[in-house]
């Protein structure tokens, strides 16, 4: 299988002027300072066709900025770069018709137009031939279930509606890769999972290779074979999503509401249950999925017990990276 | 149909989609004009007799002239690039098989140019009205001459809106400089004063730069207009060279230090 995207030794930095409260208005004016900022820090990988590839990191990690050289939008500052063979930044234009980008808070639908203007739009952008383009929408107006609301205008779809849009616009020239930056932010926890299952049937189906930033673990545990974790511009974890979950993601969050002055009986927890808050009328614990299932745990103690609610968290993307460092440094 | 055209044809179609929109931007001109015919018409009673071979319904359809040729203007692709440089959306379309500036032009000359039929449409009987028809210099080679020189015009106005805006890429916020052009345009243009009547410096300075280059067509009923439309019609095409190779260079050197830090 050959690679869809190899990276060496890539570093981007980024110049910014800033202000020196010494030197006044004209001191800054006629000689401003500038820092400079790494935000990618030689980092190298590759991605093999039809892999679906998660590429996470707390804010200001640099996951954004790496997409935007491999998606032709920024140039790097050293080392080398190839999607699909193309170099993207000296071949931008032929790079863009094979790939297809969803940035997650910002849309390129035509904002006041309905869905189908913008599909048609996508049709004569990426140069597609009439027939190829009817087979297409059908299939993706299908897949992510927009049929009734293709004749609706952008700015009146929910945020999941307008994610489905984004994404099925964005596969109309059925690009061989997809760069997708955050495609879940912001969507309840329905529109996620929907969202989610369209995805893996597009990397199974399409055999489209998938390029997944995100700060959800819960895209990355259902989406993602393989996931890369970068810090401060650097990577620090590249292997498969099963040994991330099964090392680092093990630990799930559990918030319950009971009934007032209700409270979980503490001597039946079975082992692998930490119990962090347990108060009349709430209970909070973390569960290790390594020694007990989060379905078992649910059986177990909350027999019985009238549920009001119930959330399950995955730990903080910070923490996995903490634990990480951690086990590094050991 | 091709994607630029195709473009194009979008932002009519949007403009359509909000008809209410296109209606008040269709008052705003006859408004405009009603005000400046009262004006001159109380100047020219005033003084009694033409100035530089200008008469009341020279003046006013010069001034309605103005303010039709704005809405075909590239005021709009200023703000356009402006807003999504600092937005954020400029960076989504550079990964787009387009050329991002191209786009744009055709974008925006679609969202003007329905304004320019609605206004248009509205104003021209008004002026009608209440100048008795067109002025006397009309003829049919004049308006010929005009509509070429509009279409520079547009042109020129398109090059030098687009070149203020790509300075945003850099300094994040290029609204001083859209200050500076429009104002610019506005007194070299013609828009409160035909360019006949201002001193004979202002109209040099005028038919050279790409301030007064935009509204050209203005002059149409001037008494001089068919000899001087072809050395105009040159000067638009000289702005219209040296703007393109400006906008090539800026913005390639633009993409390449276009620095969003996204996290």
């Amino acid at each position: 299988m050959e690679n869809a995207v190899e990276v060496r030794h890539l570093t981007k930095a980024f110049t910014f002027p800033v202000k020196d409260p010494d030197k006044g208005f004209l001191g800054n004016l006629f000689s401003p300072q500038s820092r400079s900022i790494t935000a990618v820090d030689d980092i190298s990988f590759s991605v093999q066709e039809g892999e679906s590839l998660a590429f996470i990191g707390p804010n200001g990690a640099g996951k954004s900025t790496t997409i935007k050289i491999l998606t032709g939008i920024l140039w790097p500052t050293s080392g080398n770069v190839s999607v699909l063979g193309f170099d993207p930044q000296e071949q931008r234009k032929e790079l863009a018709l094979n790939i297809g980008t969803v940035f997650g808070q910002r849309s390129q639908l035509i904002f006041n137009l309905p869905i189908s203007d913008s599909f048609d739009l996508f049709a004569r952008v990426y140069e597609i031939e009439k027939s190829r383009y009817a087979a297409q929408r059908g299939k993706l107006v299908t897949l992510f279930d927009l049929g009734e609301i293709l004749d609706q205008p952008v700015r009146k779809l929910s945020l999941g509606q307008r994610m489905k849009a984004e994404i099925a616009v964005a596969l109309l020239h059925e690009p061989p890769i997809v760069f997708l930056d955050e495609p879940t932010i912001g969507l309840d926890i329905v529109a996620k999972r929907r969202l989610r299952e369209n995805l893996k049937a597009i990397n199974k189906e399409l055999k489209t290779t998938i390029f997944l930033t995100s700060h959800d673990a819960g895209d990355i545990e259902t989406l993602c074979k393989r996931t890369i974790i970068i810090n401060h511009g650097k990577m620090i974890f590249d292997d498969k999503t099963t040994n991330l979950k099964r090392r680092y993601l093990n630990k799930k969050i559990v918030r319950i509401a009971l009934e007032e002055k209700d409270m979980l009986d503490v001597k039946r927890m079975p082992p692998g249950i930490e119990i962090l808050k347990n108060k009349g009328g709430g209970a909070k614990f973390v569960v290790d999925t390594s020694v007990i299932p989060i379905d078992e745990v649910l059986k177990e103690i909350i027999h019985g017990k009238d549920i009001q609610d119930i959330t399950i968290e995955d730990p903080p993307l910070e923490e996995v990276i903490g634990k990480i460092y951690e086990a590094k440094t050991r | 149909m091709s994607k630029y055209l195709y473009a194009y044809f979008l932002s009519v179609k949007e403009a359509l989609y909000y008809p209410k929109k296109l209606q008040t931007s269709a008052i705003i001109v006859p408004f405009r004009i009603l005000m400046m015919l009262v004006i001159y018409t109380y100047a020219f009673h005033y003084i009694g007799r033409s100035v530089n071979g200008i008469d009341v319904a020279i003046a006013v359809w010069s001034i309605a002239i103005y303010h039709l040729l704005l809405y075909m203007q590239f005021r709009g692709v200023f703000r356009t690039i402006d807003e999504e440089v600092r937005k954020g959306t400029f960076e989504l379309q550079l990964n787009k098989p387009y050329h991002y500036l191209a786009y744009k032009f055709w974008e925006q000359f679609g969202k003007g140019l329905l304004n320019f039929v609605m206004s248009a449409v509205v104003a021209v009987p008004i002026l009608l009205l209440f100048t008795h028809g067109f002025p006397s210099t009309t003829s049919t080679p004049r308006f010929l001459y005009a509509l070429i020189l509009a279409a520079g015009g547009t042109m020129v106005s398109a090059g030098l809106y687009i070149l203020i805006a790509l300075p945003s890429l850099w300094i994040n916020d290029a609204r001083p400089f859209f200050w500076v052009v429009d104002k610019a345009i506005l007194i070299f243009g013609g828009a409160y004063i035909p360019l006949a009547l201002l001193p004979s410096s202002f109209q040099t300075f005028a038919s050279l730069t790409p301030f007064g280059a935009p509204m050209f067509a203005t002059q149409m009923f001037n008494p001089g207009f068919l000899s001087s439309w072809p050395m105009l019609l040159i000067v638009q095409l000289f702005w219209v060279a040296v703007f393109f190779v400006l906008i090539r260079i800026v913005f390639s050197k633009a993409q390449k230090r276009l620095s969003i830090n996204g996290g």
